[in-house]
């Protein structure tokens, strides 16, 4: 569900830079990988632990929230690279394109990373009451989400 | 959630320094043509600034005695529960005594 809604409004975002005036190809993907895919994936991998904070309203301690903020991480990253070694790299570059797609891309945590820290902020907000942790909390994880597409797009 | 983050930033930092060794290799090369470019120096700082923030934020995770202590979550207050009057935590949503819905009251 998460993906569905992150290849969505990642369509959007990068009309939207389309529509900006941006028609170098290098800076466009840049931009989309810095700008847009950071914001909107943090945004909506822990929309599980939203519904349960939300809905189900669940009694957690802080790190279960956090843990389970890292497997809708890594359940994000494992879709991810499937698509991008299915459907991008396969069809480029071949099966052997495959195999390199997947020795650059399966070994990185950022996703986990990331959504384990809005995960935790998930949990501020259910103990708190106050949303400003989650806000804080979903910063972070946009920033080290795009400080690392930034080092890898250099 | 230090203990869980600073360990997944030398993760981080140990795929920074992996991406590099494999971009180098004869295979990946090959496989990915003109278009792979290589920027290790970018990606030796990135595994820099990754592990040192995850060796940091680690030691201050696990040193100490911390377990669930976060100073900048609110204590929890209490409530009674409307149906038996036991001593509930203020986000508890089901007595765990009675069985009373508190979500809905």
């Amino acid at each position: 569900m998460s993906a569905s809604l992150a290849m969505l409004f990642e369509t959007v975002g990068a009309l939207g830079i389309y529509s900006a005036g941006i028609r170098d190809m290098d800076l466009f993907i840049v931009m989309v990988a810095i700008l847009v895919a950071p914001a909107v994936e943090e945004a909506v991998k822990p929309l599980g632990l939203l519904i349960s904070h939300f809905e189900m309203k669940l009694d957690l301690r802080l790190t279960d929230w956090a843990i389970l903020g890292f497997l809708a991480g890594l359940g994000f990253k494992i879709l991810e690279d499937l698509m991008y070694i299915f459907l991008s790299f396969g069809p480029i570059y071949g099966a052997d394109g495959m195999l390199a797609g997947a020795l650059i891309r399966v070994h990185f945590p950022v996703h986990m990373l990331a959504t384990t820290i809005s995960g935790f902020g998930v949990g501020l907000w259910h103990q708190s009451g106050r949303v400003t942790p989650f806000i804080l909390a979903l910063s972070m994880a946009i920033a080290i989400h795009a400080a690392f597409n930034l080092s890898v797009s250099l | 959630m230090a203990r869980i983050v600073g360990p997944l930033l030398v993760w981080l930092s140990l795929s920074y320094l992996f991406l590099a060794l494999v971009l180098q290799t004869d295979f990946v090369q090959s496989a990915l043509g003109e278009d792979l470019v290589v920027r290790t120096d970018v990606l030796l700082v990135s595994s820099a600034a990754a592990g040192l923030s995850g060796i940091a934020v680690a030691v201050w995770g696990f040193g100490s005695g911390r377990t669930e202590h976060i100073p900048v979550s609110l204590p929890e207050s209490e409530m009674l529960c409307p149906t038996c009057g036991a001593k509930l935590l203020r986000s508890t949503s089901i007595c765990p005594y009675c069985g009373a819905d508190i979500r809905s009251r």
